[in-house]
């Protein structure tokens, strides 16, 4: 499979202190990426760098083969943000919220109103697309989010812990929907604290810590890294293996 | 490609309950409660019955004639000429309650005027320029000016009424405020981080800006258009030439909206956008006359035309009264002038806000 996304000694400081250090990552087409890390790792500041959101200090990430700071303009609509924060309008209607995130990746008029409909229709939401923001649950709300990142069709999808604080049932569907995403060939980049969840749905998964990659494979490998017999262990305790279980207060 | 945005931002701004207070409501109370408290004053502008002018004709001066035809024309106007023939015409006009002074010599007329009757002094003024005009001679008048007195050149405003005045300066004065209408949409997008969601997308920071400025605009303009139309109906308030008003209104919203979200581009704070707004606002609200009346201002000149609400103020009273204003043109250089630099400003912020954070 080609390369969707690659980061090339990707660097970051702030100051003296460097965020993330010489990271370099390859992600294939197809691939449901998962990546793991303790609060600070660089996870945030790796996929803020990715949505060129954050200018790296050093390195530079390529999207489709092209420099991604370089051709912005171009490469921007294939990619899908859902950030962990509700970046909703709760003053607008459901419909609204898609329509103006979609819009602004150039859709409009009819296409524009048939994404809205196929968006909601995606997560569920059909019924309330003329229900404001604000009167919607958690998860219903996180849902929407999603729908506003998807309208336009990206070829990558970036999930920022899209599943905080929201019930099983509603947990349980956003999984469902991003693999479904993902058959239909979005490739996606997902960070999550829960483990269980990065094992369900993702095809690799790379563990981060004081901003390196320090191990990357399937749930499986990674287990290997740590015991022989991966039927005995859960993700969870590789995971406290290999980054340790000291607590982080950043 | 922001057509949407536009779009969406404008309903979020118009279902805001605290823009039809801020834009609609508010002015109306506000008007009926200044126009109310300040009639008395506003009434003793144009409240002059009629006055004593001394004069004194030189030898070689004017022939009776003439003094019997500018006493005709002066009685006319309520004016009554007394002659004195000795005394410095300064100390007369203190010692006798004149309205004012004239002294009649050759080709020439010198006027002598109370500074403390400023309405007085503008129609004796008026009155006389008329009439020698009419005769041809003599050629001007001299002017002269002491401690206190000095020869008004002021332009001769017709009177106007507290509830014109009032109604006119309030409804401009609440649309300064203009950056509340953007007060929620900043606020959830800085809650919820739509900002950083925007910043994933083909945008720039000149569209982002037009995003919010255009509706802003729109929804201010409309509250401040529905908020004369009531003062109109309820008050009886007389907006002038409607053409020239509304154009300078409009310009006068947009300069307030792009001046609102230059601030909030330089601080990112809706809490110190707010207090520098309204704070900044109410200096200039207070020297360009949305209180006391810039007629009765304690200010200079200078000082006054420092505020853009003076030009603005000003030129929108004169079009109600005198239906032309010498302010027009200011007006609107003063509102075009900041409508351009404060956006250039606030996209020039955001372009390195971006930078800084990157």
């Amino acid at each position: 499979m080609a390369t969707i996304l690659k980061t090339n000694d990707l660097t970051k400081k702030y100051g003296s202190k460097v965020v993330v250090d010489n990271l370099n990552i390859e992600i294939e087409e197809g691939e449901i990426f998962g990546l793991l890390g303790p609060n600070g790792a660089g996870k945030s500041t790796t996929m803020n760098m990715i949505c060129d959101l954050v200018r790296p200090t050093l390195g530079n990430v390529e999207f489709l083969g092209k420099d991604f700071r370089k051709n912005r303009r171009e490469l921007i609509g294939y990619l899908g943000y859902i950030p962990q924060e509700l970046a909703i309008h709760g003053n607008l209607k459901a419909w609204e919220n898609v329509e103006l995130f979609t819009s602004l990746y150039g859709i409009k008029g009819a296409t524009l109103k048939e994404r809205i409909d196929e968006a909601l229709s995606y997560v569920g939401l059909s019924e309330k697309k003329n229900d404001y923001a604000r009167t919607f649950s958690g998860g219903m709300k996180r849902r929407l989010n999603i729908a506003c990142a998807i309208g336009h069709h990206p070829k990558m999808l970036i999930f920022d812990e899209p599943t905080v604080g929201i019930d099983p049932q509603s947990r349980n569907f956003i999984l469902e929907r991003i693999k479904e995403s993902n058959k239909n060939g979005a490739t996606v980049i997902y960070t999550s604290h829960y483990m269980e969840e990065v094992e369900a749905i993702c095809t690799r998964i790379a563990i981060m810590d004081n901003g390196k990659i320090i191990a990357t494979g399937t749930s499986e490998e990674l287990k290997k890294m740590v015991v022989e017999d991966t039927s005995s262990i859960t993700l969870e305790e590789v995971f406290l293996t290999l980054t340790g279980k000291k607590l982080r207060d950043y | 490609m922001i057509r949407y945005l536009v779009k969406n931002n404008l309903k979020i701004m118009g279902r805001s309950m605290t823009n039809i207070l801020l834009f609609v409501i508010a002015p109306l109370t506000v008007i009926a409660v200044l126009s109310s408290a300040f009639s008395a004053l506003m009434e003793s502008y144009q409240g002059v019955d009629g006055f004593r002018v001394g004069y004194r004709a030189a030898e070689s001066g004017m022939s009776q004639a003439v003094v019997s035809g500018l006493k005709t024309v002066t009685s006319a106007q309520n004016i009554t000429l007394v002659e004195y023939d000795e005394g410095d015409p300064k100390q007369l006009v203190r010692d006798d309650d004149l309205g004012g002074f004239v002294v009649l010599d050759g080709d020439n007329y010198t006027v002598y005027v109370n500074e403390d009757k400023g309405t007085e002094a503008q129609m004796l003024t008026y009155t006389l320029h008329a009439f020698f005009e009419n005769m041809g001679t003599p050629s001007g008048a001299t002017a002269e000016s002491g401690e206190r007195i000095q020869t008004v050149t002021t332009d001769y405003m017709p009177a106007i009424d507290s509830t014109d005045y009032y109604g006119i300066i309030e409804i401009n004065y609440f649309g300064w405020c203009a950056v509340i209408c953007s007060a929620g949409l900043f606020i959830s997008e800085k809650k919820y981080k739509i900002g950083k969601k925007l910043r994933v997308t083909r945008l720039n920071e000149l569209q982002l800006y037009l995003a919010k400025f255009l509706p802003s605009v729109l929804v201010v303009c409309c509250g401040v258009g529905l908020a004369a139309v009531f003062c109109t109906l309820i008050f009886g308030v007389h907006f002038g030439n409607l053409l020239w008003t509304s154009l300078i209104v409009i310009m006068s919203v947009m300069a307030a909206v792009a001046f609102g979200l230059m601030i909030y581009a330089f601080f990112d704070s809706m809490i110190i956008t707010v207090i520098l707004v309204f704070a900044i606002v109410w200096i200039w609200g207070f020297l360009g006359g949305s209180f006391e009346t810039y007629m009765y201002s304690g200010f200079s000149q200078s000082v006054q035309e420092f505020s853009p609400l003076y030009h603005i103020n000003r030129c929108l009273v004169e079009l109600s009264c005198m239906g032309k204003s010498d302010y027009i043109g200011s007006a609107l250089i003063y509102s075009g002038s900041m409508c351009v630099g404060c956006s250039a400003s606030a996209v020039l912020a955001g372009v390195l806000r971006r930078r800084g954070r990157a």
